[in-house]
């Protein structure tokens, strides 16, 4: 689901890193507000989880390969700005250890998967849960499948119109919306049945303890 | 008038030479470039472009083969830019040392999967264990 370096104009990630800065400092906020000896080795167990279930590729059918991302657990156990700030966490591991996603591109993939993510993830389960807790864990985990890879299709499908040459040609990721939309949102859903399963488990298995 | 006929009919034969396309083997070095997704599995016919060092004018446009691999013939020493997508959004933009003899060096792979996996973790442990032992003085 991360978009790599190269894939974005300026354009778009400049504005995104001004938003994400503000993020950032609210999250950071929250973080210190809430930090004590309980939240922190669950924060870290949560995260590192996070990190593992981004680094493993699962191949689909039709050639594509996504990976889950953890981030409908982190979502419904710390909240969207606790999600958020982790999310961005791995994500700046994964680009500079592992070379998935990058820097330039970090606040884009950050507001999608960890603050999109995470805030529909919480709707979802906030809607949900009161009737059935497992419904809404598991729709925690399919919304935070596949909202961050709607907005990840909206942004990529919008690069030819946002920065091209005069004759039109795209200067960064060449695929419109009717490209974008179905190719990266239908395996997404497919990947969502799992992260929200996942969800349903790890959530229940922690409460449990 | 053979004048006559033969002007138009060199004139013909031109026009003819004009639309055959020669080709030769020729026996030399090529830069292959192979990209994969991070499980291994080949980056498979999707679209990639190679643009020489310093130009934004694609030198090479097409798409990788079966085993997601993508050759060209560099004419001049430098930083050949090489990106690749496909339409879910995977791939990558990169550069690729690579001289006309067929001499190229890629950029190190760094760390490997398990290996950033490993200092991923230590890192994502050690701030999260050195914020929790200032939390725990604190109180």
């Amino acid at each position: 689901m991360h978009i790599p370096d190269g894939f974005l104009s300026p354009q778009t990630y400049l504005p995104a890193y001004a938003l994400a800065a503000g993020g950032w400092a609210y999250a950071a906020r929250e973080l210190r507000r809430r930090v004590d000896e309980t939240l922190l080795p669950r924060l870290a167990v949560l995260t590192a989880l996070a990190f593992v279930l981004m680094a493993v590729m699962l191949p689909l059918p039709g050639g594509t390969s996504v990976h889950a991302s953890g981030i409908g657990i982190l979502a419904v156990v710390f909240g969207p700005w606790l999600t958020f700030a982790v999310v961005s966490l791995v994500l700046l591991l994964q680009a500079l250890l592992l070379g998935a996603g990058g820097v330039t591109v970090l606040p884009v993939n950050a507001l999608a998967m960890g603050l999109g993510g995470s805030v529909a993830a919480c709707l979802g389960y906030r809607l949900l849960a009161p009737r059935w807790e497992r419904a809404g864990l598991f729709a925690a985990g399919w919304l935070a499948a596949v909202v961050p890879a709607a907005l990840i299709a909206v942004v990529l499908g919008l690069q030819p119109a946002i920065a091209h040459t005069i004759d039109g040609q795209p200067l960064f990721f060449p695929f419109g919306l009717a490209v974008t939309l179905p190719a990266v949102l239908v395996p997404h859903v497919v990947l969502g049945l799992g992260e929200g399963l996942l969800t349903v488990l790890v959530v229940s298995f922690l409460r449990r303890r | 008038m053979r004048i006559l006929l033969a002007l138009p009919a060199a004139l013909l034969a031109g026009t003819l030479h004009a639309h055959g396309l020669s080709h030769s083997a020729q026996p030399g070095s090529a830069v292959i470039v192979e990209l994969r997704y991070a499980d291994g599995s080949p980056f498979s016919y999707e679209s990639a472009e190679v643009y020489r060092p310093a130009e934004t004018v694609p030198f090479l446009v097409g798409r990788t083969d079966a085993n997601g691999r993508l050759a060209f013939v560099p004419d001049r020493s430098g930083d050949w830019r090489v990106r690749a997508f496909s339409e879910d959004g995977h791939g990558g933009d990169f550069t690729v040392a690579a001289a006309p003899d067929g001499r190229a060096s890629a950029p190190s792979a760094g760390l490997g999967t398990l290996g950033g996996l490993a200092v991923g973790l230590a890192v994502i442990f050690g701030i999260f264990g050195i914020w929790s032992v200032f939390v725990w003085r604190r109180s």
